[in-house]
């Protein structure tokens, strides 16, 4: 208890007011409400001190979600000049305990950017992908890594290709890596276009069922402004309309669907794709597909 | 197709139809005789001597009373002929089995999809084809043991930044669930009294840092309890915070040395047009870019423009935020919209009904709310007058079967635990489900200018789904009868908040404008 520590006596604690009538009350354990009552204080004078970093690591463990906290222990790391290495080792642990927390990862990146050096993290993020391969807050802060440090050619793309060898459905690893190939400005030459078209066949081959790599040849071909028809013949193999029950692939449907609309004498063959969607394929997106069928019917009209 | 379109259907505008709730719940004409009624006459003709005694037999009892009619009232009267209850429609095969495509090859996601599958189609398949009722009594007492209980429990310590959040979800989904939630207007204010900081803005909790997402959930529960309680807020150190927490790159920052994404722009943006804040000197200048920019090449949107994966929480959070800027029609301008509305309808699955947040992810009731909540925005945006482009009546039974906890509250899955987000969140998706929105411009009403504050999000209508009117199906009116129990009120599609108290908050503005 801080009221009982010499360390602490010349701090007068300021307890909380809830209000007269307050509702969705928590009932705080001791420890917790003494802990605020002293911080608030300490936060009304804005004191940077060992004494107040100890506080927040206190509050910290007992409620890492308190945002107040976490930005006030940054100022004062920098304010004291801490050994920023220490904070990160600190962080890493309350990291792997508290998956789905926004302000470990903001932290994280204040003090890596202060820091200006990115060594270690690609270790440490991996171990939380071991966890959550999804995990939304560990891929932000990763690609705010690669812009930040300029990683964009460092081993990340084989990265990618590592994780999507341990689950070709993570769909976060294929986002990354349309933001290694595309979001750098770079342009997408056509080796480039034939890399990635080889890549994602390979992959496509091992789950014709599985949305991601569609979604992103989708993607791909969109910013290289090339038509859809450059997979017509990847689409067709998953997805022969002459003998439908030999279809593998929705995706490949809904794709011919979109190439087929926009040719007037396939028109016909777009509208089968669809109703193969609609009617067995993908029947719970019945409405959509029929939607798109009247695009189609309005665009000839 | 444009919203000033007079529609061919006759529409009926929430407040001239829904005062209340009693009104939902189907009452006996006052015209019709009651059992008491009928034997004081029966009497009066055999005290009077002079006539013959007036036969009453029991058809032509039935001729002269709408008993048949009533008979779920009176279930026992012996009027009544024997009515076979009705048998419940079959369940459809695309919510009662695997899909028909199925790769082979075994991932980890295609693992936790199976046995998300396998947990939920007992659930989606079992009595007799019938779904469950909405345990309305119970949802709302555990809605009401987050407001009312004297205190929550110290494990919920993990909220203490996140209070606001916990008053909005009670009160919203109390106020879906037809409660009158006016009752805890002075608490409500009470509460956000120490909360509200000098410097602008509303914390997590008192002696918290102002935060935009306390400060959206503080002047949403203003706005939900009514009769002028927004006036709390000081709008003059708000707009000074808003400013200060705001990027040149149009963004804004969820609190001062806080993380940007597009939350801290749709809670912004709710708060400034709901307060009628004035946005001259650059408030929002470049805002618009930004949102745009956060939609990916999946079709769905970003928490920023920096090479994140599409999401469910924030598509929502950008679309609603530019349907708080611009009028629905405007949006496929601005956005590929082809795109978004391949994403948002992949987001469903079969068999489970339910909606998932990203690609190659699991359904979860709480995208009823983030995925489920677009619709309304893109279906007036693409102008759809003849039915809904997703499958209601498929996330009607996710809702009833999967997500309702036998103890109160609703959830994730049916593995998970209920707590006040997913209630809140699945309530307002039922709502969704329940509900046809529909874009009227007035002259008010218009696109954002500079300047101004935003008054795009106030030209929203709604009228409830009908029986029989083919295109907007949902499960318990059209498939099922009479199904007025598993009702819930208009949410706004903007504000996640009831309709109707948007309506108010416009009216409260006016009057100091």
């Amino acid at each position: 208890m801080y009221q009982e520590r010499p360390e602490w006596e010349d701090v007068i604690p300021l307890p909380q007011d809830d209000g007269a009538l307050p509702l969705a009350q928590i009932a705080y354990t001791d420890e917790y409400a003494e802990a605020m009552s002293y911080l608030r204080a300490l936060m009304a004078k804005d004191e940077h001190s060992e004494r107040a970093l100890e506080i927040t690591e206190h509050i910290i463990e007992m409620n890492p979600a308190h945002y107040t906290v976490w930005l006030y222990r940054a100022n004062i790391v920098f304010a004291l000049g801490k050994d920023l290495r220490k904070e990160v080792e600190w962080l890493n642990e309350k990291a792997l305990r508290h998956e789905k927390n926004y302000q470990i990862w903001h932290h994280r990146q204040l003090i890596i950017d202060k820091l200006d050096d990115s060594t270690g993290e690609a270790d440490f993020i991996a171990k939380m992908f071991q966890k959550d391969a999804k995990n939304y807050h560990v891929w932000s802060y990763r690609q705010w890594l690669v812009k930040r440090f300029g990683l964009w050619e460092k081993g990340e793309l084989e990265y990618v290709e590592y994780l999507l060898e341990q689950d070709v459905r993570n769909n976060s690893a294929w986002s990354h890596r349309f933001f290694l190939v595309c979001g750098n400005g770079q342009e997408l030459t056509e080796e480039i276009v034939q890399r990635e078209l080889g890549y994602v066949s390979d992959n496509i081959f091992l789950a014709p069922q599985n949305p991601s790599p569609w979604n992103y040849i989708r993607g791909i071909l969109q910013r290289a402004k090339l038509p859809m028809s450059r997979i017509e013949k990847t689409c067709t193999y998953y997805a022969p309309l002459d003998n439908p029950e030999k279809i593998k692939s929705s995706h490949a449907l809904d794709i011919l669907a979109e190439i087929y609309s926009t040719i007037p004498e396939q028109k016909d063959l777009a509208i089968q794709s669809l109703d193969l969607l609609s009617s067995t394929y993908d029947p719970i997106r019945t409405n959509y597909w029929n939607y798109r069928k009247t695009q189609i019917q309005k665009a000839a009209a | 197709m444009s919203s000033n379109e007079p529609s061919r259907r006759p529409r009926r505008p929430v407040s001239a139809t829904k005062k209340g709730t009693r009104a939902r719940f189907p009452t006996r004409p006052a015209t019709m005789s009651s059992p008491s009624a009928l034997f004081e006459e029966l009497l009066e003709s055999s005290l009077n001597s002079d006539a013959p005694p007036k036969k009453i037999s029991i058809s032509s009892y039935k001729k002269t009373s709408s008993y048949t009619t009533a008979g779920a009232e009176y279930p026992f009267h012996p009027g009544n002929p024997y009515v076979p209850p009705p048998m419940p429609p079959q369940i459809p095969d695309v919510f009662r089995s695997y899909p028909v495509l199925r790769d082979t090859y075994q991932t980890k996601s295609q693992k936790d999809q199976d046995q998300t599958v396998s947990e939920v189609l007992p659930h989606i398949t079992k009595r007799g084809n019938a779904l469950p009722a909405l345990k309305r009594e119970k949802h709302i007492a555990f809605l009401e043991s987050g407001l009312d209980e004297e205190q929550l429990p110290d494990y919920m310590v993990s909220l203490d930044a996140s209070r606001p959040w916990i008053v909005y979800w009670c009160l919203t989904g109390l106020s879906l669930l037809g409660v009158d939630i006016s009752r805890y207007r002075n608490k409500v204010i009470s509460t956000f009294t120490p909360i509200q900081n000098a410097t602008g803005g509303f914390g997590g909790g008192h002696g918290q840092m102002s935060h935009l997402a306390g400060t959206y959930a503080a002047v949403l529960s203003l706005a939900s309890v009514g009769g002028s309680a927004l006036s709390l807020v000081n709008r003059i150190s708000m707009l000074k915070w808003l400013h200060s927490i705001k990027n040149p790159n149009g963004s804004f920052k969820v609190c001062i040395g806080g993380e940007t994404d597009v939350r801290g722009i749709y809670c912004a943006l709710t708060v400034i047009s709901l307060l009628r804040l004035p946005t001259d000197n650059g408030l929002l200048k470049k805002t618009t870019e930004y949102l745009i920019s956060c939609q990916t090449y999946e079709g769905g949107f970003a928490a920023t423009p920096g090479g994140n994966e599409a999401h469910g929480g924030y598509t929502f959070c950008a679309l609603a935020a530019l349907a708080i800027l611009y009028p629905p029609e405007k949006l496929k301008e601005l956005i590929d919209m082809d795109a978004l509305l391949r994403w948002m309808s992949a987001r469903q699955y079969g068999p489970e009904g339910g909606l998932s947040g990203r690609t190659n992810k699991l359904v979860d009731g709480c995208y009823s709310t983030w995925i489920g909540g677009c619709w309304p925005l893109v279906e007036a945006a693409l102008g759809c007058e003849t039915g809904s482009l997703w499958n209601r009546e498929g996330l009607v039974r996710y809702i009833m079967a999967a997500t309702q906890n036998d103890k109160g509250g609703l959830r994730d899955k049916p593995s998970k635990n209920s707590d006040f987000y997913h209630t809140n969140y699945v309530l307002l998706g039922l709502s969704g489900t329940q509900h046809r929105h529909w874009y009227e411009a007035d002259e008010e009403t218009k696109e954002w200018e500079e300047g101004l504050p935003p008054m795009a999000p106030f030209g929203w209508k709604v009228e409830e789904t009908t029986p029989g009117v083919t295109g907007w199906e949902t499960w318990p009116d059209s498939r099922w009868g009479d199904s007025k129990t598993d009702r819930v009120e208009a949410a706004h599609p903007v504000f996640n908040i009831k309709h109707e108290m948007v309506e108010e908050a416009r009216n409260w503005a006016e009057s100091f404008l």
